[in-house]
């Protein structure tokens, strides 16, 4: 970076190059934050997730608990860990026992893109309701006809506010939150709405995803959708040269007309203008389809008759890029595909995808300048990069499946990009949070000789490896088995005990639960220790067992560690602290004894 | 630097081999897991093909097998695209999973038609003229895997008039099959190609057990290799190509060889 910062002094980088270097490297080092923690109140998944677009300060997510919380993500609530970790509380939550608040699973949170004063939510009891973010009242509600999958409000839109829904019924409606009325509905769809956005480059054009798998565009003045994605057209590239659309436009035979003239040449459309004309149909055809009765169309309503598909299971995510230009859907049939909103051709970026959710819409996430895009895949979310479709970046770190994502590209220190995809805080400066159920892990330490500096680190440490909660037997004056009993309702279901002390070995076995809690012996004690404990523990069915090398067979067993050292699902480097030449080993053993480190690493050559 | 000279002792293979053109089961997939072009690829796979003695059927190339063959999926789908603009082979969608395509060369695929032809005209009387239009108009114009009731009856009436027996005579002979979505969409198919659909997926969830059995999971690639299969009348080696280039299996390379184990995501 300081090179960088040196080429742009000396005037050798443009300053828009030098931002969006800094930025993609950052982007290129997103880690799971160690400084930064977003605590839920939810209880059930989070199923949408949203920071506001005006001063990317409050986060607000919807749960299937019924209920929504908005966040400060700027400034945290509190501090712990001695004033490292910082945490951001929510501000405040409606939930069922609000007096209008959803009954069911909300879907979807969104800002009123306007100002932090409204949001809307829309939930699985068929309501979407906006409320008043100061005063915590819902201001509106509308009723739907099925379970709301997708509220989306266009960001552009100084004419008109309108949300629309995207609902189990077949029809998109459009709710008028000025007037506090439904506007039009846009049919076309031929099963409910999965996913809907409005486009970044015109404040009149609606996309739309469906559970039957067509990606229709609708332009709101006017009846009837303008363009229907086909996963079949498709161009090679960004953008075919002059010459080879003809061509594409000869090959291209099933066009918007083919379904109602029994004509046998198809008629080349007209429909490569920019958004906001609807096709020019030269005949309203009769549709002699078998069977059913010969109807005359309204020229909005013909592409009721086009049944492209843009994926072959249900549309589940979809992604509009910042500068309008591309689109991404996800799908039920674990296909990414980016489309040119331009040409309206797949452009057979192929992602490497293995399984998708498909039950569930998926949020997706892009970065500013739409060169990486995020997709929560089950447990991971990967970044991919959008031309070549290689995943880059992959972020373990949820128990559950995520649901949604979210890039934010503000932060209080200029220009550091945060992303955000569930409870947990990302490294800086990148932040995540998840949508999952938690569960809970408690560290504890047992340290002998007090170092202010060794509590802090290990706070630190333990985060990294997914501790939720974390004891200090100094805290307490009672002894830590029977803190920890108190804290989890009679015990702990697993217990590790890694240093050999062995105190903390009859700790450790008498803080498990009775009837199924099994404390794990690893660390190696001394031979002259005798481990007592109450024979009441043994009768109450606590299991102790111990494990030698971690059951390991080294030869089969260590490659397969070091195989997931190399995919980077284990961090060793974290738990190396110190490094030391041989010259100075003795240092290495008062870093040991004083117990300042996890590990030192000694290199033998020096 | 292995890669290279992996891809240099193909590129000799592949030119003996495309010069030999006969099935080669000696050729181990070790040795040629890896192509750098997609037609090249379709062309060594066609010639791997094995030969099965009940069924007659031509050689076919899934897509997964393309992607675990070729390191850059995107550039797959667009070779595969414009192979499909230039006439030089034909995708069906298969019915055996989700996203499961079928690769033919178009001379196969008319070979396949031909063969298919002969034998219901020696079986019973009826309008075999459509075949022919089929064949002249239909497959000429249209490249998609899929087509309109409506199209359909537009382009045939190019050779003649259409009636029903025709369509459900294309349905009989396997070259049609209704969309289960959509009643009035077809799926282009390829004839007689049933029952090895049925081995293809007994025999991928036979080799999916297989290595789930062990302990880890995993296993070498040569013993792999050799082992036979009960349930599926395809190879071994077509199946490992299929499945790694859908996903579920993944290589690693060690220093004793290549191993391959289920993936876990």
């Amino acid at each position: 970076m300081w090179k960088e910062i040196g080429d742009r002094e000396a005037g050798k980088i443009r300053p828009n190059s030098f931002s969006s270097r800094i930025k993609s490297n950052r982007i290129s080092n997103l880690q799971l934050s160690n400084y930064k923690d977003i605590v839920s109140p939810h209880r059930g998944s989070i199923n949408s997730l949203q920071v506001d677009l005006t001063e990317g300060r409050y986060l607000l997510s919807a749960s299937s608990d019924a209920s929504a919380a908005v966040y400060d993500i700027q400034k945290p609530t509190n501090y712990e860990g001695n004033g490292l970790i910082a945490k951001h509380k929510c501000l405040f939550s409606v939930d069922k026992q609000h007096e209008r608040g959803h009954k069911y699973a909300i879907s979807s949170a969104i800002w009123y893109p306007v100002d932090t004063g409204l949001f809307v939510t829309g939930s699985f009891d068929h309501y979407i309701k906006v409320w008043d973010t100061n005063t915590r009242q819902v201001v509106m509600n509308f009723k739907m006809p099925g379970k709301v999958y997708r509220t989306a409000m266009s960001t552009l839109a100084t004419s008109h506010m309108l949300i629309a829904a995207g609902t189990e019924d077949v029809q998109v409606r459009l709710c008028d939150v000025a007037s506090g009325a439904f506007a039009h509905t846009l049919s076309g769809h031929r099963d409910g709405v999965m996913t809907l956005e409005w486009s970044t480059s015109s404040e009149w054009v609606l996309i739309t995803g469906g559970c039957d798998g067509a990606i229709r565009f609708w332009d709101i003045r006017r009846a009837g959708c303008f363009r229907v994605l086909d996963q079949s057209q498709s161009q090679l590239g960004r953008r075919p040269p002059v010459l080879d659309r003809s061509a594409a436009n000869k090959v291209f035979s099933k066009s918007r007309s083919a379904g109602q003239s029994s004509l046998v040449k198809p008629q080349a459309p007209q429909k490569k203008h920019a958004n906001g004309h609807p096709i020019k149909q030269t005949t309203v055809g009769r549709m002699p389809a078998k069977g059913s009765a010969r109807q005359r169309l309204h020229p909005g309503m013909l592409s009721i008759q086009d049944r492209a598909t843009a994926h072959y299971g249900a549309v589940t995510g979809l992604k509009v890029t910042e500068d309008g230009m591309y689109l991404l859907s996800a799908g039920s049939d674990s296909r990414i595909k980016l489309w040119d909103l331009e040409s309206g051709y797949n452009t057979l970026v192929n992602y490497e995808m293995v399984r998708l959710q498909t039950s569930k819409p998926i949020q997706l996430a892009v970065s500013e300048d739409s060169a990486r895009v995020f997709v929560p895949c089950m447990t991971v979310v990967k970044a991919f990069d959008v031309w070549t479709g290689k995943m880059s970046l992959a972020f373990r770190g949820h128990y559950e499946s995520v649901n949604c994502c979210w890039f934010s590209s503000q932060d209080q220190v200029a220009m550091i990009d945060k992303f955000l995809s569930g409870l947990r805080a990302n490294r800086f400066p990148m932040t995540w949070m998840k949508g999952t159920l938690k569960t809970r892990i408690i560290g504890v330490i047992r340290i002998y000789f007090y170092i202010d500096l060794f509590q802090i680190s290990h706070a630190i440490y333990t985060k990294k490896f997914g501790v939720t909660e974390f004891v200090n037997p100094k805290d307490h004056d009672k002894p830590v088995q029977e803190v920890i009993a108190e804290m989890t309702d009679g015990g702990v279901d697993r217990s590790v005990e890694c240093t050999g002390s062995i105190n903390a070995m009859i700790a450790a076995y008498e803080c498990v639960h009775d009837g199924w809690g099994v404390a794990v012996l690893v660390g190696v004690p001394n031979k002259d220790d005798a481990f007592k404990t109450h024979p009441v523990n043994v009768l109450n069915e606590r299991t102790l067992k111990g494990t030698f090398f971690g059951n390991y067979k080294p030869r089969s067993d260590l490659p397969l560690v070091v195989e997931k050292y190399m995919n980077k699902e284990l961090e060793l480097e974290k738990f190396i602290t110190h490094e030391v030449p041989f010259s100075e080993i003795n240092k290495a053993f008062e870093h040991m004894l004083r117990g300042d480190g996890l590990r030192c690493v000694i290199r033998m050559d020096a | 630097m292995e890669k290279g000279k992996k891809r240099r002792r193909e590129e000799e293979g592949e030119e003996i081999e495309a010069e030999s053109s006969d099935l080669d089961h000696s050729l181990s997939l070790e040795k040629n897991l890896t192509f750098s072009d997609t037609l090249m690829a379709l062309r060594i796979m066609r010639a791997q093909f094995p030969q099965i003695d009940k069924v007659s059927i031509q050689p076919f190339i899934l897509q997964s097998q393309l992607y675990s063959s070729v390191k850059d999926r995107t550039q797959v789908d667009r070779e595969l695209e414009s192979l499909k603009r230039e006439k030089v082979v034909r995708i069906f969608k298969l019915n055996t999973g989700q996203d499961d395509h079928g690769i033919m060369f178009l001379d196969d695929y008319l070979k396949q038609i031909e063969h298919v032809v002969k034998r219901m005209e020696e079986r019973k009387q009826g309008d075999f003229e459509v075949f022919k239009w089929f064949r002249e108009h239909v497959i000429e114009s249209k490249l998609e895997s899929s087509i309109e009731h409506q199209e359909l009856c537009s382009l045939l009436s190019l050779g003649g008039r259409v009636r029903d027996q025709h369509i459900s005579l294309l349905i009989n002979a396997g070259l049609l099959t209704r969309q289960l979505i959509d009643p009035s969409m077809y799926w282009f198919a390829i004839p007689n190609i049933g029952s090895i659909l049925k081995g293809l997926s007994q025999g991928r969830k036979e080799v999916l057990s297989l290595l789930n059995r062990r302990r880890y999971k995993e296993m070498m690639l040569a013993p792999l290799e050799k082992m036979r299969l009960r349930f599926s009348p395809l190879d071994m080696r077509f199946h490992l190509r299929d499945l790694i280039g859908s996903g579920l299996l993944k290589t690693a390379h060690t220093p004793t060889g290549i191993v391959i184990r289920i993936s876990k995501d």
